[in-house]
């Protein structure tokens, strides 16, 4: 066989040929006959194909973590016809560019993972596909699924989406402190007054420093929106029922952050003080709550499973929160849940991505994301020499059958302790109010300006009242321009 | 007409077809970075230009609004707030960065035992991944337990709550740029190992003292390192970004909240990309400004050859 070396000019005609080849098989497979509609080309209503192709491949973005695979595992063992990639989504509080640009250009995945917060701006902009064919055709009963919930996952008529799990915030308290301090060790605080009574009791200090806090509105740092929740705790809404007018500016928006300021100054030595004293307590093993440095603290359900690993914290906890003392009996609370939705995809299965929505709010993908949870706890339990029953914390499935299958095989086995507080997050499912539905079609440009009027309002920058009124003012203009963009 | 190249026994060819040869393969060896130049720098850079003037959410194609963003940025509170936050950072961390990374460089350049270890420990915090540094910052200022303020506290001094404190957080933002200028210094140290040391041996015998050889000499003959050192800096203050998202996400009550930070808020979380394609080209142009304002006072100060 006659082999010759290449020319420097065969190799640059090869590798041109190489990327123009590679450019055009690009854009051809872009434009395949017979694809699902592209963001922006959706049908009201998509339609059903009858049947599964064999051995169809699709994508699942979400996490990659050891519970994500068993997950994926499980599903692909029970669904030989269908090979899942699990591919990580990224950041998902806010929704991703990744996430958004690759569902615009049509290469999206199958099914993804998504977050309360913009989910009405997505569904609005046409990001995700109507569900509502696939759940008629397969006899869901829709009562299966929190109302609220469902409500965020619809626009306009369509769902588009099916929840995973619902995952409340939750009050949490030291039941040794209280003991010390004289206080019902059984009972948390019910109103905005028991807390103020409750300080004048836990709250410890040493001259000009504060050596244990009762309680700071501000915790945990972590979270930007603390502004929300002592909102809703005094019976405030952001929007109206057209979800176009912001009511940040409302009296109870004003007088939550008033309260949350004059607690700050009394009680926690001010603005500076109190965020400074949380500085670089985000973690595990350094929380302040866990340590000792603070008494109560309001924070979310998912912290049930990290509080159970400190053996010497003794500590109780409810989902529900304290509230305004006018609302003195009113359960509230505000759920944060994650859901499922499809995306369009060029060349996409839809009926293998209906298929893994299904099993993805199944009792048996809980099942086996409870199976890999229990080990790692078990493992942590063990890797640390900790005392009693390693706990697993599985949030409540949004999807009824799937919840009352974690309720009988995962909270049934935690402690007393651990139980109890678990079904105070189930409890929450059907009364807690609904994040998604509260940052509606500006959910960024709110939680945004919630983090400014708060840092704003306890650095006595501005008043709350000041503060609350440039909140809305902003909050608004984004609204009208996002619903502007809607009609365009 | 010209002649056709003559080949050699080879076929090479010779004369103008050599040159127009090489040419060739100039370009095709510069093709894979010009490629990726054209696609990926040129190519969103013009993109830019144009998603400056329209509404674009990524979602829905971009609708053209002419100079609306532009406008709009005359507008915004925070587009004035974040210029003056940048500029802040700016006027002040670029001075105190060059100044001590010249100092130590100085101090270094001394034939000191123990040299390669000092050069090697104030170099360190430059390669120390920018996450890790910043989450190692967030320990230090912690005011209540943190070791800036314990230092500060054994000389009397109450430090403040930094980067709780709008007063405080962005000089606590320019003492952490101050402290990872170790690249500047490296550069200096090389710019001082350039100077020859028969300069300062002529200095010494007319009885030149160490602050006059300093300024008369080591000074003006580093004038091109530190001009280096100014662009670089300008450059890299207004496109500050890191250690705001980290430590402050801007706050508190915008007080950290620099140009690229709410450039990145606009695009990334609120996805307004026409909006902060407009933001972009409004950098672009006022770090544009700076450089030229730079090249143009660089002769009245920098000296090339000595």
């Amino acid at each position: 066989m006659d082999v010759r070396a290449m020319t420097r000019r065969q190799f640059v005609k090869l590798a041109l040929v190489g990327v123009g080849g590679t450019a055009l098989t690009a854009c051809a497979a872009t434009a395949a006959p017979g694809d699902a509609p592209v963001a922006g080309d959706m049908p009201a209503e998509a339609t059903v194909p009858l049947q599964a192709e064999k051995q169809a491949s699709i994508e699942l973005w979400w996490g990659v973590g050891p519970t994500q695979q068993a997950v994926a595992q499980v599903f692909q063992e029970t669904h030989p016809e269908i090979q899942v990639e699990l591919i990580d989504i990224g950041e998902t509080v806010y929704g991703t560019p990744k996430f958004t640009t690759a569902v615009a250009a049509g290469e999206g995945p199958e099914v993804a993972y998504q977050n309360r917060h913009t989910f009405q701006q997505f569904s609005a902009r046409g990001l995700y596909l109507p569900l509502d064919d696939y759940l008629e055709r397969d006899g869901y009963d829709m009562n299966d699924f929190p109302p609220m919930q469902m409500k965020t996952l619809s626009w306009g008529g369509p769902i588009y989406g099916l929840p995973n799990v619902v995952d409340g915030r939750f009050f949490f308290w030291n039941r040794a402190h209280f003991e010390e301090a004289g206080i019902d060790p059984d009972a948390g605080p019910e109103t905005w007054d028991d807390i103020v009574e409750y300080t004048a009791k836990l709250l410890k200090r040493n001259g000009d420093t504060i050596e244990r806090y009762a309680f700071i509105p501000g915790f945990p740092p972590g979270l930007a929106d603390q502004l929300l929740i002592y909102a809703i705790e005094n019976g405030g809404a952001s929007m109206d029922e057209s979800g176009r007018t912001s009511l940040l500016d409302s009296s109870e928006w004003i007088e939550a952050l008033e309260w949350c300021m004059n607690y700050t100054d009394e009680y926690c030595g001010g603005f500076e003080m109190a965020t400074g004293s949380m500085q670089g307590f985000t973690g595990q093993a350094q929380d302040m709550f866990a340590s000792g440095m603070i008494s109560m603290t309001s924070y979310g359900g998912w912290m049930i499973q990290t509080y159970a690993a400190f053996p010497d914290l003794d500590h109780d906890g409810t989902a529900e929160m304290p509230v305004a003392p006018h609302l003195k009996g009113t359960k509230i609370n505000w759920n944060c849940d994650y859901s499922w939705a499809m995306t369009s995809k060029r060349g996409g299965d839809l009926e293998a991505g209906w298929t893994l929505v299904k099993f993805l709010i199944s009792p048996e993908k809980f099942e086996a994301e409870a199976t890999v949870g229990q080990q790692l706890s078990k493992a942590q339990w063990e890797r640390e020499g900790l005392p009693g029953t390693p706990v697993y914390y599985a949030a409540a499935p949004g999807y009824r059958p799937a919840r009352e299958w974690v309720a009988a095989n995962v909270y049934a086995n935690y402690p007393d302790r651990q139980r109890k507080m678990a079904e105070s997050t189930l409890d929450c499912v059907e009364w807690g109010q609904e994040c998604g539905l509260i940052g509606g079609l500006a959910a960024t440009e709110l939680w945004t300006e919630m983090a400014t009027a708060w840092q704003s309002a306890l650095s006595h920058t501005l008043s709350p009242r000041e503060a609350m009124i440039q909140a809305q003012a902003n909050h608004q203009r984004a609204l009208d321009e996002n619903w502007a963009k809607l009609e365009v | 007409m010209a002649a056709a190249p003559a080949l050699t026994s080879r076929g090479e060819q010779t004369g103008g077809g050599l040159a127009s040869h090489k040419t060739r393969a100039f370009y095709a060896m510069v093709s894979p970075w010009l490629l990726g130049f054209l696609v990926f720098t040129a190519g969103p850079v013009l993109a830019a230009v144009y998603f400056s003037v329209t509404q674009y959410d990524v979602v829905r194609p971009p609708v053209l609004i002419g100079l609306g963003n532009y406008t709009r940025m005359l507008e915004d509170p925070l587009i004035a707030k974040s210029l003056y936050n940048t500029l802040y950072y700016a006027a002040i961390s670029i001075p105190l960065s060059i100044v001590f990374s010249l100092l130590l460089a100085v101090l270094l350049n001394q034939q000191a035992l123990g040299n390669a270890l000092y050069r090697t420990a104030f170099y360190l915090p430059s390669i120390v991944p920018v996450v890790a540094n910043t989450v190692l910052w967030i320990w230090l200022l912690q005011p209540q337990w943190g070791l800036v303020n314990y230092l500060l506290a054994l000389f009397g001094i109450r430090g403040p709550a930094w980067l709780a404190s709008i007063t405080w957080a962005k000089p606590a933002l320019i003492m952490m740029a101050v402290w990872g200028s170790g690249t500047s210094m490296v550069i200096f140290l090389a710019g001082l190992q350039g100077i020859p040391e028969s300069f300062y041996e002529a200095a010494s015998i007319d009885g030149a003292g160490a602050l006059q050889k300093f300024f008369r000499i080591t000074l003006p003959l580093l004038s091109p390192t530190i001009f280096f050192q100014i662009v670089m800096g300008i450059i890299g203050s207004f496109q500050v970004f890191t250690t705001a998202y980290i430590m402050t996400n801007g706050g508190p009550v915008n007080a950290t909240l620099f140009f690229v930070l709410y450039l990145y808020r606009q695009a990334f979380v609120h996805l307004n990309m026409g909006y902060a394609s407009a933001m972009a080209w409004l950098l672009f142009l006022i770090v544009f400004v700076l450089t030229i304002a730079q090249l143009r006072l660089a002769p009245r100060w920098v000296h090339y050859e000595v």
